[in-house]
């Protein structure tokens, strides 16, 4: 129903009483909240009137964005003679190399995978890094299981840019047998809230 | 009596995201690499041989280099100085991890004799064991210069290489 003296569409107020008839120049919103307060003056007292509450909530949640930084490098590991198995190669996420077998030694340079992570402000984020499979450039039936050390978690502590960066690292186990080359694999690095 | 609507609302919690929940990827994963090699050995081969140098230039003359490649080609041989016998390059066998790239490292020394001679080793940077590193091995070639004069004293002059290899 349209008011003669505006184009702004009224609701009939007596929708909401039934019997009564009123045609007001108010807002829709205006007309209902009126009609909510005549509704609730003429009820007098309810007898078994019912309430309910309910909380809200509302969380605004800007898209997770991950991005990599670096590769991991665990250097280069000698192989010594004999016969012998179960010595372990360690990166830890901090950077610390462990390579404390005789059997082998570690030289070269080694490095952290690393990530960038950007979302909301003091949002916890949940990181998985499963283990990745290093094949063997030069005969790829040969592999070796790179044990990741990631963690489980991080709390962003700023919202969008700069993000916060995190460090991977890893772990191979060799034997005697362990074919020589250079093994290669790509991480899976997923995160969410 | 009047019907009033009685509303037992119950507010739906709101999430408000632009994308679906769910595990994010990166563009671009990272990659792990792990060099897993056999002990490097580098054996000698043969020894260097400029062969027999004769200063047959006329008068006073000095800077006269003379320069052998890796291969043992000899190249400044002419006016001031002339070259017969046999040239050959040193040479040093590399065994490892296939197609495993090695640094070689092989500093100047002197050769010593009559005089003082110094020389220059020409050496590759780096060697590429090949798909029987392991094996076979790789052998390569080290060539090198000194420089002479008229004034030089003649004899026979001798030096030692001091060559190491490591993996890259």
């Amino acid at each position: 129903m349209v008011d003669r003296k505006s184009t702004t569409l009224v609701v009939p107020v007596f929708a909401m009483f039934g019997e009564h008839h009123s045609l007001h120049r108010r807002s829709p919103f205006t007309s209902r909240v009126f009609a909510a307060l005549i509704c609730a003056a003429l009820s007098g007292a309810p007898a078994h009137a019912a309430t309910q509450t309910a909380a809200v909530t509302a969380s605004a949640s800007k898209p997770l964005v991950l991005t990599k930084l670096q590769d991991l490098d665990l250097g280069l590991v000698t192989l010594g003679p004999g016969t012998w198995s179960n010595a372990t190669v360690s990166l830890s996420q901090a950077g610390a190399l462990s390579c404390a077998n005789a059997n082998i030694v570690c030289t070269g340079a080694t490095r952290v995978a690393r990530y960038n992570v950007q979302g909301s402000n003091q949002q916890t984020v949940r990181i998985s890094a499963p283990n990745v499979t290093l094949v063997n450039q030069s005969d790829s039936t040969q592999t070796l299981t790179l044990v990741t050390d990631a963690p489980a978690t991080l709390l962003l502590t700023n919202s969008g840019f700069p993000g916060v960066d995190f460090s991977i690292g890893g772990s191979v186990t060799l034997n005697s047998t362990t074919g020589a080359g250079t093994y290669v694999g790509t991480f899976n690095v997923t995160v969410d809230y | 009596m009047e019907k009033f609507l009685v509303a037992a609302t119950a507010i739906v919690g709101l999430a408000l995201t632009s994308t679906p929940a769910g595990a994010v990827s990166p563009a671009t994963q990272a990659t792990a690499t792990a060099k897993i090699f056999r002990p490097l050995t580098i054996s000698f081969v043969q020894n260097l041989d400029f062969g027999t140098l004769v200063l047959s230039g006329a008068g006073a003359w000095s800077g006269q280099v003379i320069s052998m490649d890796q291969a043992g080609v000899l190249t400044g041989c002419g006016t001031n100085v002339t070259c017969s016998g046999t040239p050959r390059p040193a040479q040093y066998k590399l065994v490892g991890t296939n197609n495993a790239t090695v640094t070689i490292s092989s500093p100047g020394f002197n050769l010593t004799g009559p005089g003082t001679l110094a020389f220059t080793p020409n050496a590759p940077a780096t060697v590429n064991l090949g798909a029987a590193g392991s094996t076979t091995g790789v052998t390569f070639g080290i060539g090198g210069s000194i420089t002479l004069a008229s004034t030089t004293p003649d004899g026979v002059y001798t030096g030692t290489f001091a060559v190491t290899a490591d993996y890259q």
